[in-house]
């Protein structure tokens, strides 16, 4: 059937429309079109808001006012309504005779003759386009708000570099006002350490259009400077054209500042380290010829023989040797725990054997007080552990107890059991025993239970801080029992990786 | 046993010289490193006691001179060191052909044993 033909029926039938008055007056934008889309029927708003008189609409194609790029999508919701004679919110696109295009929601319905049959569709069209620059308005001032009061730095570039907008952190922060940022090179605000990278990154920004976070130094209006972290977003025209970035700038101060004390603090491990190296070797050097010359002299057929008087001159030299010896010994090793430099080794070892070799290295001591030293262990037990560590421990703990037992009477019972999935030692002695209050500062460093200038024990107070961080570092535990004038127990365990 | 010793620390090589001279071994010192490995390539020793820090050229230059020409297990090197290094750091030496080592202050007794060990291998 011929277009004009269509138009005259279409048009008949429509103003037999019942319901066709209050169509017109309704505020959205009202059509009606047959099955071929020609527009039988509209209202003066629809007209209207396509730029054209009523009588203008009749007779043209829905079609007509669909634009091109809309057109694919208006055919799937008219054949849509033709099929199942209904369409609900459908968003569209209009054009206006002066090629406006503009969003509409499509709802349609089926209009009847009086005798039932389809004459052609109801179509409301609500104009969404206002809405759109609403919800546009909303989201500009939304971003404006945030952009405006953000906690972080803004600001906003062109291609050039020029600021053109910033926002109030930055302008705080630099200590300037608007007028004075916007139109000024951003290099201005650039700290001389940083005006190079700055120079290098927005040159390969203009070139590539990719722009990387960055480190940059600002420098404020004052000329101070401070670090900060620099994260673009590019900012397109229409076109697709790059026309600028926005920059969000994180003042990393604080982190900058952490960083400078960390690095400090490795600075000073490390000079810890090389003063530690350097004490070590060169006390240990003057110490090797001390050691051997006086042991050689207490051996009459190394050196010759020796007069009573010169015998005890070389056994206290070589005694004291022995003592410098063994506190910067306890000196490195304490510096190592604290370091976590402390190097372990586990290997399968049996417990017993240690025990023994303990006891027949550390009887001699003990005999020479008039005391005795007892090695209770009975159970055969094997476990992977650090045993010259273990050994450290034990001697460390037996030496102390040698220390405090009284003369002659001294007794020190070391034993080493299964416990509880662990090994469990223990160093009992019959000494002076010590105060709950002293128990408790025990393992810290260079605690000393006498510090009055007649104590009888000497030593640095730092064996049992050893003892604790190397029972703790291989993942033991340390304590003590003990009571004033009865004694004192001290308990350690070690775990039972790989106990037999 | 004919024994070379190198330290640039004269009070140590004169303190084991004391010792090792006293139970009848041949030794020998020097307290220059370069001197030290001149002596050891042109001359055969028994064993040689040798000393890791030493200022320009150190005990580990000596080591890894001796180790280029594959001769240095012959020469039962005995490193002597006041080093803060643990056994691990040490053990690339061994794997250079090292004997073994003494930890300063040495006493009497591992200096002893250590040359026992060293003439009945």
């Amino acid at each position: 059937m011929s277009i004009k033909e269509t138009d005259t029926n279409s048009l008949k039938r429509a103003k037999q429309g019942e319901h066709i008055g209050t169509r017109k007056t309704i505020p959205e934008l009202y059509r009606s079109v047959d099955l071929d889309g020609l527009i039988i029927d509209c209202n003066e708003a629809y007209a209207n808001r396509l730029g054209y008189n009523v009588d203008d609409v009749i007779g043209m194609s829905a079609f007509d006012h669909t634009p091109e790029i809309g057109r694919k999508h208006f055919i799937e919701v008219f054949e849509k309504w033709k099929k199942t004679g209904k369409v609900t919110n459908k968003k569209i696109q209009l054009i206006t005779k002066d090629g406006e295009i503009f969003d509409a929601l499509l709802t349609a319905t089926n209009r009847f003759d009086q005798d039932g049959k389809q004459i052609g569709s109801a179509t409301i069209l609500r104009d969404i386009s206002e809405l759109k620059w609403l919800q546009d308005l909303v989201m500009i001032t939304k971003f404006e708000s945030l952009y405006e009061n953000s906690p972080d730095l803004y600001r906003t570039v062109n291609i050039q570099g020029i600021i053109v907008d910033c926002n109030r952190a930055y302008r705080e922060k630099l200590g300037y006002t608007k007028e004075e940022v916007v139109g000024t090179n951003l290099l201005e605000h650039t700290a001389a350490r940083s005006i190079t990278g700055m120079s290098v990154n927005m040159a390969n920004w203009r070139k590539t259009g990719k722009g990387k976070t960055a480190e940059v130094w600002m420098k404020k209006k004052d000329g101070t400077e401070f670090p900060s972290l620099l994260t673009p977003t590019n900012l397109y025209d229409d076109n697709g054209l790059l026309i600028g970035r926005n920059v969000v700038i994180k003042d990393i101060t604080e982190l900058h500042d952490t960083k400078e004390v960390l690095g400090e603090r490795e600075k000073i491990d490390k000079l810890k380290d090389e003063f530690i190296a350097m004490i070590s070797h060169e006390l240990k050097t003057p110490m090797t010829p001390i050691k051997l010359y006086s042991a050689a002299l207490k051996r009459p057929k190394m050196l010759g023989e020796l007069n009573k008087k010169q015998q005890e001159a070389v056994d206290g030299i070589h005694f004291n040797a022995l003592r410098l010896e063994r506190t910067v010994a306890d000196l490195l090793d304490a510096q190592k725990l604290e370091l976590g430099k402390m190097k372990f080794e586990k290997k399968e070892m049996k417990v017993e054997e240690l025990m023994a070799n303990i006891t027949r290295n550390l009887e001699k001591q003990t005999q020479e007080k008039g005391g005795q030293l007892i090695n209770q262990t009975t159970e055969k037990i094997i476990i992977k552990s650090d045993a010259p560590r273990l050994a450290q421990v034990l001697t460390n703990l037996i030496n102390n107890a040698i220390d405090f037992v009284p003369e002659n009477t001294g007794k020190i019972e070391i034993n080493a059991q299964k416990k509880d999935g662990q090994v469990q030692f223990y160093v009992k002695d019959n000494g002076i025993g010590m105060s709950l209050e002293n128990q408790k500062k025990l393992f810290q460093k260079f605690f000393q239970a006498d510090t009055s200038l007649t104590r009888k024990h000497g030593g640095t107070g730092l064996g049992l801080s050893i003892c604790k961080g190397i029972t703790e570092a291989l993942g033991g535990k340390i304590w003590v029992e003990s009571e004033e004038g009865k004694g004192t127990n001290f308990y350690f365990t070690t775990p039972g990786d790989g106990l037999q | 046993m004919k024994i070379l010793m190198v330290d640039d620390d004269v009070e140590i090589t004169k303190a084991v010289e004391a010792i090792i001279t006293s139970t009848g071994h041949d030794f020998q010192y020097t307290n220059d490193p370069r001197d030290g490995l001149k002596l050891i390539r042109e001359q055969d020793q028994d064993m040689i006691i040798l000393d890791l820090s030493m200022p320009e050229f150190s005990g580990v230059d000596i080591v890894n001179d001796l180790a280029k020409d594959g001769k240095i297990k012959e020469k039962k090197i005995v490193v002597m060191t006041a080093s803060v290094a643990g056994d691990d750091e040490l053990k690339h030496l061994v794997d250079l052909g090292v004997h073994s080592f003494l930890r300063k202050p040495v006493d009497i007794d591992a200096i002893l044993d250590k040359i026992e060990e060293v003439g009945s291998s």
